[in-house]
């Protein structure tokens, strides 16, 4: 069947009926959130185990579970890894593993696969797991990704169900309270954790800190937590802080976060109240740079600025242009102490920032975000997940989520990344659906979606504009089009969307 | 055994090796693999061109574009075969002898990686440089990428010269003017026949070329350069600015770079370029990082009477062109006097006054530049 996305989907698949995307607020869920466990913690007893090993006979995780990790500790994680080995050594097969996501560093998941400890996964792959995932043949059942928002849900929900939470803690208390803000592998926030811990059945701190009862604020309570693991290190400190990230220096770069800014200041979205997603990536965080001088220089300040916390975002609120942060996600160690110590800076989880089936999201808020992208098509659909050669390389983070929830959603790119031309006919991969994106900001020109003819309005004369058919063809000048990548007919990955619907789907590449 | 490489290994680059062989033997090696064949049939057109029967070519690839392949492997064929071929030659539109020429960004002539973007940051010139920033040894394979950057990339509506060197005048110009650029910058101009000689090469292969137009911009950075200014502007109908260069000059004089030690030479430029009726351009400011030093030196360069700036980072362009965009009141007073002067006509007038004031010439000129400056024009 064909999707209202244009894609081609399967109306089934690896026995489960799969409900093609309908638009993006069209599905209306019906049921109940899933109902864990009844728990009961008897107070003379220690949730403190000596090892993971003991922490995973206790909870009696079997073949053919769910496991689920967090990714906060991103490329510094010892965690996952640590618990994949003691589950292979203890001859436990067939896990599905459903890390928000995986990164380099879990490379070793390939292995863990090879060997049949891993069979099948839902969350992101950032990198060596999605490009091996790619070639096909390799799980039992497709991937699932799901964003920030979707992955909360299908926590909720049930879809995805959660045997046993392994919670990365750099600090916590003998009874399971713990957060993200303390200890030799802070982190910052830990949005990502909380949803899993309220839905799992069985929930497992490991932890390199534990410090005196009561540990606060306590982010993930005691009430959901089984058991406590201490470990030497949970994490590699230089992979976890990204250090200060550094704001693109690159001419070009520097450009369309310029641009973006015009966009959004002619058409009178920066103003007294406003509120703004804002990005880490290299461009994203130069235009969160601008937003904020423009603010300061006009004196305007906004009611809040939510997504990756950095440096940047931390200046916004010290100096005033902006109310308070949201934050779900903290890059920098700027970002943790501001956590730590500013009351404005409030931590939430991907439940509150992002779940379509809740009572409302933090995205629904938004006036104007900057998203960026591998790929965008002629009709506005974006791409985070797959290069154009086909290979599934990045997650979907809350892509979908912030493009379906903000006022104005801004695709900050590049028209060419080396030999490849990011404005295509058709994307290899739909994540995002171009109904959802509002304006795409290149260095060669800004091109508004047909759609918001309003906006179109309110620029008109102000910032001038290009069609993408005609950005599309300009490009092709001088960067040609590239091959179609040879696809096999195996589906490797399934990419929901925030709702649980399917918007495409990733097949295996041929080598 | 015979082995020629061009190009390196930096990113949006690539390094093509060429050998003897037997057969034609394409090895490449892509950074995104899909991209392989295509830049294999880039290399294939190229040895077409060259029509070569028995070579091994190696390329390995870093994001580098088909312009740029086939920039390295025609250069790479040419050093390796002696062979001259005959290549379709660019059209592009001339240019107006009195373009804004606000700002000029120098592009180094051999680094794809800043030259794909150069068109996009609103400079009213280009010069794509073969001349200081690049290395003796690779003088050859710029030459070829210019070419080729000329003939492919979107420059949008930049003005696009080249600077050519001295010592290889006909060897620069042979190959730069197959993409037919607006004008050649000659830099170093010491007297009338350095002029001459640049504008003979220039007609030879816009003849052979069949093509028109192209326009010239002498460089002074020397002692003799400005001692001979008058003689250099008068030389050629092609000119239609004079550039200064100051880091040059300054060494020339064994002086220390300042205002006061550049300050006789400016403005003998200025007045010999404006008394021949052509474009004055300042110097480029060195410090990428001194916004304020930039802006204070442009804004006095332009009360010197001079039409433009040079700029090595693509950040100077917006702030050089801050200085030179007129204030509302200077818009608002120039749009006064062209009424009045349309009032006059119409009324037939001789004389035209405006707030009790004479309106001469040089107002009526001034009132122009401002409006075309303020983009009123």
């Amino acid at each position: 069947m064909i999707n209202a996305a244009g894609r081609e989907i399967p109306s089934e698949l690896a026995g489960r009926k799969l409900k093609p995307y309908r638009g993006p607020f069209s599905t209306r869920p019906s049921g109940r959130r899933k109902a864990p466990r009844i728990k009961f913690h008897d107070p003379r007893k220690s949730k403190v185990l000596k090892s993971i090993r003991e922490a995973i006979k206790k909870v009696g995780l079997k073949d053919g579970d769910t496991i689920s990790f967090h990714h906060h500790l991103r490329n510094g994680d010892h965690v996952v890894n640590m618990v994949l080995d003691t589950i292979a050594r203890m001859g436990i097969k067939d896990i599905r593993l459903a890390a928000t996501a995986l990164f380099p560093i879990h490379d070793k998941v390939i292995q863990h696969i090879k060997n049949g400890v891993v069979t099948r996964i839902e969350g992101s792959m950032n990198g060596p797991v999605g490009a091996f995932v790619s070639e096909g043949g390799k799980l039992k059942e497709p991937a699932i990704l799901r964003s920030h928002g979707g992955r909360a849900r299908a926590v909720a929900s049930g879809e995805l169900d959660i045997d046993v939470a392994f919670i990365a803690a750099p600090i916590c208390d003998d009874y399971g309270n713990c957060n993200g803000r303390y200890g030799k592998s802070a982190f910052g926030a830990m949005g990502y954790a909380y949803t899993d811990t309220v839905y799992a059945e069985h929930t497992v701190v490991i932890t390199d800190n534990i410090q005196p009862y009561p540990v606060t604020p306590p982010i993930v309570q005691q009430t959901f937590v089984d058991y406590i693991v201490k470990v030497d290190s949970i994490g590699d400190p230089s992979g976890i802080q990204t250090g200060t990230l550094r704001i693109t220096r690159s001419p070009a770069r520097l450009k369309i976060a310029r641009e973006a800014i015009n966009v959004l200041a002619a058409a009178g979205i920066l103003k007294n109240g406003v509120s703004i997603q804002a990005g880490a990536g290299g461009i994203s965080l130069a235009a969160t740079k601008f937003v904020h001088e423009y603010m300061k220089k006009h004196g305007m300040v906004g009611s809040f600025v939510m997504g990756g916390t950095t440096k940047y975002v931390v200046d916004m609120l010290r100096e005033g242009t902006m109310m308070k942060i949201l934050d779900g996600q903290t890059f920098d160690l700027a970002a943790i102490e501001s956590l730590r110590t500013n009351p404005m800076h409030v931590e939430i989880n991907n439940t509150f920032y992002a779940d379509i089936h809740s009572g409302g999201c933090a995205v629904d808020k938004l006036d104007a975000a900057f998203l960026g992208g591998t790929e965008i098509d002629i009709n506005f659909n974006v791409n985070v997940n797959t290069h154009s050669d086909g290979k599934l390389l990045h997650g979907i983070g809350g892509h979908q989520d912030v493009a379906a929830g903000a006022g104005v959603t801004i695709l900050l790119m590049p028209t060419v990344r080396g030999r490849i031309p990011t404005i295509r006919k058709e994307v290899t991969t739909v994540t995002t659906p171009g109904e959802t994106v509002d304006v795409l900001v290149t260095e060669r020109g800004v091109a508004v979606n047909p759609r918001r003819e309003d906006l179109i309005e309110d620029l008109k004369g102000k910032v001038p504009l290009v069609d993408i058919e005609d950005l599309y063809k300009r490009v092709r000048r001088f960067c040609k089009e590239p091959r179609e990548p040879e696809l096999g007919d195996e589906i490797v990955a399934i990419i929901e969307y925030r709702d649980g619907t399917v918007i495409d789907v990733v097949r295996a590449v041929k080598s | 055994m015979k082995e020629i490489k061009v190009g390196t290994e930096n990113e949006r680059d690539c390094l093509v090796t060429v050998r003897d062989g037997k057969g034609v033997n394409i090895n490449a090696e892509a950074k995104v693999e899909l991209t392989r064949e295509d830049i294999v049939d880039v290399i294939e057109e190229c040895i077409n061109l060259y029509d070569v029967d028995n070579i091994n070519v190696t390329v390995r690839e870093f994001g580098a574009l088909d312009y740029v392949i086939r920039a390295r492997t025609c250069c790479a064929l040419y050093k390796f075969t002696g062979k001259k071929v005959k290549e379709e030659v660019f059209t592009r539109k001339e240019t107006e002898r009195d373009k804004l020429r606000r700002s000029r960004l120098y592009v180094p002539g051999n680094n794809p990686r800043l030259q794909i973007n150069a068109g996009i940051f609103g400079s009213d010139c280009i010069i794509l440089d073969l001349e200081d920033s690049v290395p003796p040894e690779q003088k050859e394979a710029a030459r070829f990428l210019v070419k080729e950057a000329l003939k492919t990339l979107d420059f949008e509506e930049t003005e696009v010269w080249v600077r050519v060197n001295r010592e290889f005048l006909e060897e620069d110009i042979e190959q730069v003017l197959v993409g037919n650029p607006h004008g050649i910058c000659l830099p170093k101009s010491e007297c009338a026949e350095d002029v001459k000689e640049v504008e003979r090469i220039i007609g030879k292969y816009e003849k052979m070329y069949s093509i028109k137009g192209t326009k010239l911009m002498p460089i002074i950075e020397s002692a003799r350069g400005i001692l001979n200014l008058e003689e250099i502007a008068g030389a050629s109908d092609r000119i239609v600015a004079l550039a200064f260069g100051a880091e040059d000059f300054t060494r020339d004089i064994g002086g220390e770079k300042s205002w006061d030690t550049l300050l006789y030479a400016r403005s003998k430029l200025v007045t010999v370029a404006k008394s021949f009726d052509i474009q004055a351009l300042d110097t480029v400011y060195s410090k990428i990082d001194d916004i304020e030093g930039l802006m204070e030196e442009t804004r006095r360069i332009i009360k010197m009477g001079f039409d433009g700036k040079g700029a090595i980072h693509p950040e100077q362009i917006r702030y050089i062109h801050e200085c030179f965009t007129p204030t509302e009141e200077e818009i608002e007073y120039a749009k006064r006097v062209m009424e009045a002067i349309e009032e006059a006509k119409k009324r037939g007038l001789g004389t035209i006054s405006l707030d009790g004031r004479m309106i001469d010439k040089p107002i009526v000129k001034r009132a122009e530049r401002i409006l075309r400056l303020g983009g009123v024009l």
